[in-house]
């Protein structure tokens, strides 16, 4: 384990500067972590950069600014001494003189006059390496402000404009995808499949047919290239069986007035589904939209507890355009509405316990977000957010784009295997007893029954719990699956990688060795959006770190104390807040979606917040932003959001252990 | 970026949209606020929200519109929905007789959920689509009357009587307001917070975001 002492020199202009030496393990720091433990030591009350002592190439000192996860990792690894040396540059209270600089609204001009008076700075003053030193008078100050009011502005475009961000590593192409499969095509390695694999970059778009099958879980484990190939055809086989059968009763004038209804109220979403993409594109009676009123259709009435409901042709939608193939998007459709079918529960349970989940992850992560919105508030709490998730994230991006975020947030989820052998059940349980002529399908379907019980139930006491015995403890198996690959622990037997993946799911300890070893792995993620929230998401750590470390702080236990000051008209504070659930809870069956949300208020947090929208333009805002936000951007920031959040919930763990 | 301040006014009345699916309710949205259609449109997901302000008689009247999913199941939020709501447009498509047949179960719903004084408008949309017409006006003029609602056909297409409806519809409010018909609604107060009941929704004068 390597310990690295820092050194602390806090700089606000007047006072002398203060050191302090610390120890902290860097396989565990996090940049928000470290932000907190600034801010205990120095009892920080106001915002505040950090800067490291680096050497340039012309080998003097020169003092790089730090602003995310992936700046600290360059800090460690660069640290030319056997200490790390950094600087608190304090920001001072902003008032007053910013309003007049508020009417420069160009980022990109900083204005060289005032920076080279009051600042010095060491490099040729590139734009994006900004070295702070001390200011020493009051005018200093005052043109400091103005200066990191400029740089500010500067950043929250470079982060706009995301050339600040580290990009998604390259899509999964098919030889990486061979690699994670045997010879006769065995899936050996699911989780590496999954978090080494898509979860890094997606999936090259000519091989997302094939992936997708895999990512939804339709495929029941171990099975050979040639297996699934007739696994899909005997299902698809059923598939046409129930189709058809409908169909008949449709064109025979059997069917009943309730069923004709669903077809209305399928058929009306259907034809404004998707029509702008090339898939659906043309007559109201394109080929595409028919397959696409088929499969919803034999799904709303072979599923009459959940039938149909409006959003589910936004869920079937990618899947067509992705299979080509109604019967094969029928059955990756089925196995997706197994996970998503509570959402759509007339109850509203399932969905308001995520909604639940969202607002407590915003109040962790930004409280003064959290507290605007609930200062603006005239409709209920994030209730804009409502489609977000109940499509997940679906509408939010162009069509392509959906298709990225779609492949990495399943990348993240439970990996379940249909219960039996004979795969995803393609009809609900009811639909035996509602059914005329059960006979007309072929033997497997009757077993399917069987098994769609168990997995009924098992939804069931998920709804309840919201954890699901296979789905238990999946966040940790994802955070160390990624930590497998990362320290190439392999393993090639199947049924010895089902037995690794149960150990894991059951044994945190072994899962927190092996994510730890792989902290910097995964944090090398982009730049926290504002200093505010990474600071309200470190006070909020505050108190399970200071257990991994051993700081030398003269920091009372008032370490919010500027977070206080943005609050009111509210009982709450952060510090009273509920803790996170843990990753097997949050979000309740889809915790990377949370993170996604998340990301997607905090990418406009700025702009919500100067502009003072109410909670009602807010919506609004968000609204006309539908199908235009940055894909690319909000993952990679939801990756980091998530990352952190994984990582904290370690120490949490190993703290209680301890 | 913009950092204008919050829009003033002196009322702010929430408006709610309902009617089967495919009625043309976001476009009628859309078009009032926004003076938009879209051919394209999507299925409205949970609730959308837009916001307008018209001038009635000397005051600013803000109209906040709720605009839900057409489909029931939608209704774990339904309450939040209608509390508060001082309007109601009860939407159908002329050319659709089923959804004129669904206005008694739209307007049960509205009495269950809503302020008893809610102002309800009964529009049947989509009078672009003359040829396929399936509700006659005398139908839906006689079944407003005896409901005691205000009727009317618009377009959001070529937006016919789009503006007036909406219009007619904050008038009225306003006029009950102003009547005092809403129980326990204090004109002029200046509320800081709309919560969430009638009164607070109601009236903010000159209510300002950042104060």
């Amino acid at each position: 384990m390597h310990i690295i002492i820092i050194i602390y020199q806090k700089c606000d202009g007047l006072k002398q500067p203060e050191y302090k030496k610390m120890c902290v393990d860097p396989q565990i720091t996090s940049f928000s972590i470290l932000q907190c433990l600034l801010i205990r030591a120095f009892n920080i009350k106001s915002d505040f950069t950090i800067s490291y002592l680096a050497t340039d190439d012309d080998g003097s000192d020169v003092y790089l600014s730090m602003l995310s996860d992936w700046d600290l990792d360059a800090a460690i690894f660069s640290s030319s001494t056997p200490y790390l040396c950094l600087k608190v540059d304090l920001k001072p209270y902003e008032s007053g003189i910013d309003d007049d600089w508020d009417v420069i609204k160009s980022p990109d001009s900083i204005p060289p006059s005032s920076s080279s008076s009051s600042l010095s700075t060491t490099s040729s003053s590139s734009t994006t390496t900004m070295i702070f030193t001390l200011p020493t008078t009051t005018t200093v100050i005052n043109a400091n402000k103005v200066f990191s009011k400029t740089l500010n502005n500067f950043f929250e475009k470079t982060y706009n404009n995301h050339l600040h961000l580290p990009p998604l590593s390259s899509p999964l192409s098919d030889g990486d995808f061979r690699s994670f499969q045997s010879p006769v095509g065995v899936l050996i390695e699911q989780n590496k499949f999954r978090l080494a694999g898509v979860y890094q970059g997606g999936v090259e778009c000519s091989l997302r047919k094939v992936v997708w099958r895999h990512l939804l879980n339709v495929y029941p484990h171990d099975m050979t290239g040639k297996e699934r190939i007739d696994y899909l055809n005997t299902k698809s086989k059923d598939y046409y069986k129930l189709r058809d059968g409908w169909k008949r009763k449709l064109m025979d004038g059997l069917m009943s007035g309730e069923d004709r209804q669903v077809i209305c109220a399928v058929k009306k979403d259907v034809l404004r589904t998707d029509r702008h993409h090339p898939y659906f594109s043309g007559k109201d009676d394109n080929q595409n939209s028919i397959s696409l009123l088929n499969l919803l259709v034999t799904y709303a009435l072979t599923h009459p507890s959940t039938s149909y409901c409006q959003g589910m042709s936004d869920l079937a939608s990618p899947l067509l355009v992705v299979q080509k193939d109604e019967p094969t998007a029928y059955i990756c459709f089925c196995s997706l509405m197994d996970r998503l079918r509570g959402n759509f529960a007339p109850d509203g349970e399932l969905i308001m316990g995520k909604f639940e989940h969202l607002s407590l992850l915003l109040d962790h992560h930004d409280w003064e977000f959290a507290q605007h919105l609930r200062k603006h508030r005239i409709g209920p709490d994030l209730f804009f957010c409502y489609r977000w998730i109940l499509l997940e994230m679906k509408r939010e991006f162009p069509l392509d784009d959906a298709m990225l975020v779609l492949e990495i947030m399943w990348s993240t989820l439970p990996i379940r295997e249909p219960h039996s052998v004979s795969g995803v059940p393609l009809v609900d349980e009811d639909f035996v007893v509602l059914s005329t002529s059960p006979g007309s399908l072929s033997s497997p379907a009757y077993r399917y029954f069987t098994s769609y019980l168990n997995l009924k139930n098992r939804c069931r006491e998920e709804r309840k719990s919201s954890v699901g015995p296979a789905t238990r403890s999946l966040p940790f198996t994802a955070a160390t699956a990624v930590a497998t690959s990362a320290t190439t622990t392999t393993t090639t037997s199947s049924n010895h990688h089902r037995h690794h993946r149960n150990r894991q799911s059951s044994s945190p300890p072994s899962s927190l060795s092996l994510l730890k070893s792989l902290s910097s792995r995964l944090s090398s993620s982009p730049l926290q959006p504002t200093t505010s929230s990474s600071a309200a998401i470190t006070a909020t750590t505050a108190t399970t770190t200071s257990a991994a470390t051993t700081a030398s702080s003269s920091s009372n236990s008032n370490n919010n104390g500027h977070l206080n000051n943005n609050i009111s008209n509210n009982n709450k504070s952060p510090q009273s807040l509920s803790p996170l659930p843990p990753p097997d809870e949050i979000g309740h069956g889809n915790s990377f979606l949370m993170f996604l949300c998340l990301s997607l208020l905090l990418t406009h947090r700025d702009h919500i917040m100067s502009a003072m929208l109410d909670f009602n333009d807010t919506a609004i805002f968000y609204d006309r932003k539908v199908r235009k936000h940055n894909a690319v951007n909000v993952i990679v920031h939801a990756k980091s959001l998530y990352s952190a959040y994984l990582k904290n919930q370690m120490y949490l763990s190993r703290s209680r252990r301890d | 970026m913009s950092f204008q301040g919050p829009e003033e006014y002196d009322y702010l009345f929430k408006i709610v949209l309902i009617g089967d699916s495919g009625v043309g309710k976001s476009n009628l949205l859309s078009r009032f606020t926004r003076n938009e259609f879209n051919l394209e449109s999507k299925s409205t997901i949970g609730v959308e929200f837009a916001t307008r302000s018209i001038v009635v008689e000397g005051k600013k009247l803000k109209a906040q519109i709720w605009d839900t999913a057409g489909q029931e199941r939608f209704r774990a939020i339904t309450s939040a929905y209608y509390r508060g709501a001082v309007g109601a447009m009860l939407v159908y498509d002329i050319a659709k007789h089923a959804t004129f047949e669904n206005i008694d179960r739209w307007l049960k719903e509205l009495r269950d959920h809503a302020d008893d004084n809610i102002v309800v408008l009964l529009v049947g949309n989509k009078t672009d689509l003359r040829h396929l017409r399936a509700v006659m006006s005398e139908d839906a003029a006689e079944y407003a009357d005896r409901n005691n609602l205000i009727f009317i056909e618009t377009s959001a297409l070529d937006s016919t009587n789009v503006e007036h409806a909406f219009q007619q519809c904050l008038n009225e409010v306003y006029k009950r307001v102003a009547d005092r018909h809403f129980s326990n609604v204090n004109i002029g107060q200046t509320t800081a917070l709309p919560t969430t009941n009638l009164q607070s929704t109601i009236l903010e004068k000159k209510f300002c975001c950042n104060s």
